[in-house]
């Protein structure tokens, strides 16, 4: 016999209900006595709390016929928790059986935690509804109700190192006997185990590129076992790199290198940008310049930006370090030439900087120490929908020269070579068709060398101090929205500030400083399956204040072969001088049939310096032959403004105009596997319009003076470059690069062409990184690369002018020095611990060490000449703890 | 959250316990990252480009190597090296670190290879006024190796003596210098651990 009681004290009913007693607000029945007054008629601070339920016997009558009811009932009690008085308010629904006397006789049984009011026990009325319910008779043959089990054995995985939650993964416990369970983990890496008999259990993990977790838990009987195992991968990379989706292909050439790739390529110390340098099209810089050498046009042809927008330096001093670290970088994208609309003011090439798309699902960040320099990362999630990462790095080649130089050296820093460079990057997403992100960073560089002895030649290039320093800084906010119905756009705005000091003692001081702001927006609208629209803008704003001053020293040009000394004093001096740069550009990707992608394109630009608009048309053709075969051409007009020395009305003509270029290429890709990929691609360049020296005299503003520079000079560059690549794939990623080309130029005034300063015709490169067991991995790069032209000395003549000799050269850029050829190589080893990880690596440039000749260097008189090296073997070691 | 338990039986019992067992390796006592330290015995021979300086030059070195055994027959480390060497009123200095590989050719026999940079530099002990010669650059040496072991056997990881036999040649931008090297090291493996080891399930699975 069950008698179930269902007690309802509900919270709401009983708030309604208790109350000081007194004047019921419901009205009782006559029969009810008003309960005494509350002291002070305070509030209700606490309601009673039933301490002693008493069960009612159940009316056996209402039992046989199988009746059940409820009675509610007034009860009054008292300050010590005693039922004073109860009265039923509302008998039952069946009368005469005996529910009401039996509820009665229970709650006046009842005991209750007193109310209080005001912090002292009151007396108080209460309603209260008594159930009773029949219990259900099982039926005969039914089973017994299920036992429900106990989880004694609960853990957690997570990847050693990274502490990445491990789903999926299978966990075996077993012991002698035979008995043996298993569980997977759950997306959190949590398995459990349910009634484990106590005791000793083996247990074993394991999955797909794991080693093996083995131990022994002892599971005791009562008692809840947790642990929480490190679980270690065979093979670790450096970066999780999340790839979304691979960006369609429609440019002519787009080298893209992911994260992924970069970390352990020989010769570039880890950093991202510094790995363009390997890839066909760019030609081997100097040693030491880092300059971005595009299909033999000079550096300043190509542009730098991160995420579209343009930067003013990408390396610091000695260029082994880009101002944007690897850790917040997505990829690089790399455009040789024939780049879309969406970029400008470069006939070269185009680099382009993506950013992560900041998703930390916990913390993380590394702390990097170089021979050269140190740097911190971290990032963390903010909420659900934001993260942020801040980043900072510093050198300490200034510690080290103060330390190692003598106080009787020639040569002294009174400041020695020192950068950093610092960053923060943000991004939040306020809903699923929205995302904003914000990068802010910035990079100061500065040295300055004293000269405590005079060296042989012209004394007007005799300086005592050499002085440079750079700073700049942007702040770039991109709002990237996708509403859908085929439409999306991104709005980017960036602020900033650029310096730039030299000085080079009596000769030569500069300084410039410049706010700039930049605004992007790039709308896209897919009208159909075959047909997308893209508009957008692309304008940007300077203020600049530049005092410049050198004494007869003019800045170096294309083609010199030594440094331009003239009888003028050019200054010049600006002050709060506003320059504007707008532009736009339309693009259209239109699929005539399935595999036919065609995309005319227009920008027009305005170029403030030479008061030019300008229209450049662009047409990109891409043909899929086949899965694995695309055809590719393109054709389209470029211009680029002059340097600020070239147009600048002391140093140079401020009547010059843009320099301008016609881009061709065609070519194939063919991907003989999935993760291999040949890419081979023709180029012509010709150039006019370009700037070149003059020695004209011309009339400006009424007076005679040197025209100095003309738009006279005329340059093609033509070749074809191959890329064979094989990504990231079974361990192993590299690429064999080949370009072939001839880029020449036709100065103002000259009837036959010449080699630019930076035409090679061979440049290859091999590269490959393989990942070892035991978390080593090897990579090696060999290039090969034709000498670069120079201008030949062929003896020197006293000039009693300058107390020297001066050099007789012959043909401008006539000559070639000797073949580059080098082998760089890196190993890095990583060490794994439960929370952290250690990687060290070598990495050992030229390790053969091969006398590469950079230049030539002459004696006094020129009579005789040796060769200036670049860099000799040089090991670089490193180490990074990530987190 | 999928929770899945499963009674299996005994077969699978045997099957959990040679799950990974193709990953893992029976204990040996080359296993694990090594360090070796010590000395040796060389013969060196100097000669400048233009042959005017020709020095044969018995002498000493000291020696450290360290690195791990990557697979069961290959490893990767690095080494560096220092020496001192007379002959005819000559003093001369080697020094050299790099890389190294070796490979097990047979038993606890190996082959090493080297690459690093290195400085070969010499000086006149009768007239200190002349000038070091000397020179720096890319720096390489092979030779074989051969761990005897004194710790006890059916452990990974150990104590070892190790004779060595090394040919180490600099060639440098004004001195070429080959060296012929004979010595001893201490050398001590790490062991792997036990997680990647094949073991009776009494150690495997030891907490």
């Amino acid at each position: 016999m069950t008698t179930l009681a269902a007690i309802t004290l509900g919270l709401a009913g009983a708030l309604a209900a208790a109350q000081p007693a007194g004047p019921a607000p419901k009205a009782p029945p006559p029969a009810a006595q008003p309960a005494p007054e509350p002291p002070d008629e305070a509030p209700i601070t606490k309601l009673p709390v039933l301490e002693k339920f008493v069960e009612a016997p159940y009316p056996e009558r209402a039992r046989a016929e199988k009746l059940e009811a409820t009675v509610v009932l007034d009860i009054d009690v008292d300050e010590t928790g005693k039922v004073e008085q109860a009265q039923v308010v509302q008998p039952s629904a069946s009368p005469g059986y005996g529910f009401e006397e039996a509820a009665l006789a229970a709650v006046a049984q009842f005991v209750f935690e007193p109310a209080e009011a005001g912090g002292k026990p009151v007396p108080v009325r209460i309603t209260y509804k008594y159930g009773f319910t029949l219990a259900k008779a099982p039926p005969p043959d039914a089973p017994p109700p299920p036992r429900v089990p106990v989880v004694n054995f609960e853990g957690r995985l997570v990847e050693r190192g990274t502490r990445a939650a491990l789903a999926g993964l299978r966990v075996t416990v077993f012991r002698d006997g035979g008995e043996a369970f298993e569980a997977l983990s759950d997306a959190q890496g949590v398995f459990r185990f349910v009634d484990l008999a106590a005791g000793a259990w083996k247990v074993q993990v394991e999955a797909d590129g794991y080693y093996p977790f083995r131990t022994t838990e002892t599971v005791v009987a009562g008692e809840r076992l947790e642990a929480k195992y490190h679980v270690e991968r065979t093979s670790y990379n450096p970066y999780d790199v999340l790839v979304e989706a691979m960006r369609p292909r429609k440019e002519v050439t787009r080298r893209t290198i992911e994260v992924a790739e970069i970390e352990s390529i020989p010769g570039s110390f880890g950093d991202a940008v510094s790995v363009v340098t390997n890839m066909p099209s760019v030609a081997r810089s100097p040693a030491g310049t880092g300059e971005l050498i595009v299909r033999g046009s000079s550096p300043e042809d190509t542009r730098i930006a991160v995420g579209g927008i343009d930067i003013p330096l990408m390396y610091h001093f000695g260029n082994m370090r880009s101002v944007v670290p690897t850790a917040v970088i997505d990829s690089i994208d790399f455009y040789p030439g024939n780049f879309s609309p969406y970029y400008g003011r470069a006939m070269g090439g185009y680099l382009d900087v993506r950013l992560k798309h900041l998703e930390p699902e916990k913390a993380n960040g590394y702390l990097d120490l170089t021979v050269i320099d140190s740097s911190l990362y971290a990032a963390t999630p903010v909420g659900d929908d934001a993260a942020v990462a801040v980043g900072l790095r510093r050198s300490y080649l200034d510690f080290v020269l103060d330390a190692v130089i003598p106080s009787d050296s020639p040569t002294s820093f009174s400041t020695a070579p020192r950068y950093y460079d610092m960053q923060v990057l943000g991004s939040w997403r306020p809903s699923r068709t929205q995302r904003v992100e914000a990068f802010f960073f910035g990079a100061d560089d500065r040295m300055v060398v004293v000269s405590k002895t005079p060296s042989d030649g012209d004394s007007r290039l005799k300086s005592s101090t050499i002085g440079i320093g750079t700073k700049f800084y942007r702040g770039i906010v991109n709002h990237t929205w996708t509403p859908g119905n085929g439409f999306e756009n991104e709005a980017g705005i960036a602020l900033g500030y650029d310096g730039v000091i030299q000085d080079l003692g009596s000769q030569f001081k500069m300084d410039f400083t410049q706010t700039v702001m930049q605004l992007r927006d790039r709308a896209r609208l897919t009208v159909s399956d075959r047909l997308t629209l893209v508009a957008g803008v692309d304008s940007l704003v300077a203020n600049a204040d530049a005092t410049v001053r050198s004494m007869g020293f003019a800045p170096p040009q294309e083609g010199d072969t030594q440094p331009v000394i003239t009888d003028r004093i050019m200054t010049t001096q600006i002050s709060g001088k506003w320059f504007y740069y707008p532009a736009g550009y339309v693009e259209a990707e239109w699929k005539p049939v399935d595999d036919l992608l065609v995309m005319p394109g227009l920008r027009v630009d305005y170029f403030d310096w030479t008061n030019e608009l300008t229209a450049d048309p662009r047409l990109t053709v891409r043909w899929t032959l086949s899965d694995r075969l695309v055809a590719k051409a393109g054709v389209g007009m470029f211009h680029q403004e002059p340097t600020a020395d070239q147009v600048d009305v002391g140093f140079g003509n401020p009547a010059l105009k843009t320099e301008r270029a016609l881009h061709y290429s065609a070519g194939a890709e063919y991907r003989p596997l999935p993760h291999v990929s040949i890419d081979v691609t023709g180029f012509y360049k010709d150039m006019w319009n370009m700037v070149g020296r003059s020695d004209a005299m011309i009339t400006r503003d009424g007076k005679l003076v040197p025209e100095v520079y003309n738009n006279g000079a005329k340059g093609r560059v033509y070749g074809a470059d191959v890329l064979v690549r094989h990504e990231l794939f079974e361990n192993f990623f590299g690429w064999i690069a080949y370009t072939l080309s001839r880029s020449e130029r036709r100065d103002p005034g000259s009837p036959s062409w010449r080699l630019f300063d930076y035409d090679q015709t061979h440049i290859f490169t091999a590269l490959a990184s393989y990942k070892l067991p035991r978390n080593w991995e090897v990579g090696l790069r060999w290039r090969y690369v034709t000498g670069k032209p120079y201008t030949p000395i062929e003896g020197g003549v006293f000039d009693s002018n300058i107390d020297a000799y001066a050099p007789t050269t012959g043909k401008v850029n006539s000559a070639r020095m000797g073949s580059f050829n080098q082998l760089d190589l890196r190993i890095d080893k990583r060490w794994v611990y439960d929370g952290w990880m250690l990687n060290a690596y070598v990495d050992m440039q030229n390790t053969y060490n091969r006398e590469n000749p950079e230049a030539y260097g002459y004696n006094f008189d020129y009579s005789k000449k040796e060769v200036v090296a670049g860099l000799p073997i040089l090991p670089i070691f490193g180490l990074r703890a990530e987190f | 959250m999928r929770l899945t338990t499963l009674a299996i039986l005994a077969a699978t019992l045997g099957a959990a316990r040679v799950a990974a067992a193709a990953d893992l390796v029976p204990p040996a006592p080359r296993q694990g990252y090594y360090i070796s330290v010590g000395g040796a015995g060389v013969m060196g021979r100097a000669q400048d480009d233009k042959r005017h300086l020709t020095l044969e030059y018995p002498g000493a070195t000291l020696s450290m190597h360290f690195g791990q055994l990557i697979t069961e027959r290959f490893g990767a480390g690095l080494h560096m090296e220092y020496g001192v060497a007379k002959a005819e009123r000559r003093q001369a200095g080697l020094a050299g670190m790099g890389f190294e590989g070796q490979a097990v050719l047979v038993d606890t026999l190996a082959l090493r290879l080297e690459a690093g940079v290195g400085y070969f530099q010499t000086v006149n002990l009768d007239d200190k006024s002349e000038p070091s010669r000397g020179t720096g650059g890319a720096y390489y040496g092979a030779g074989l190796t051969y761990d005897l072991f004194f710790t006890k056997p059916g452990r990974s990881g150990g104590w070892a003596v190790t004779p060595g036999l090394y040919v180490k040649y600099l060639p440098g931008h004004r001195y070429r210098t080959v060296v012929l090297w004979a010595g001893l090291e201490l050398s001590w493996w790490s062991g792997l651990p036990h997680q990647a080891l094949e073991l009776p399930p009494d150690q495997a699975f030891a907490p």
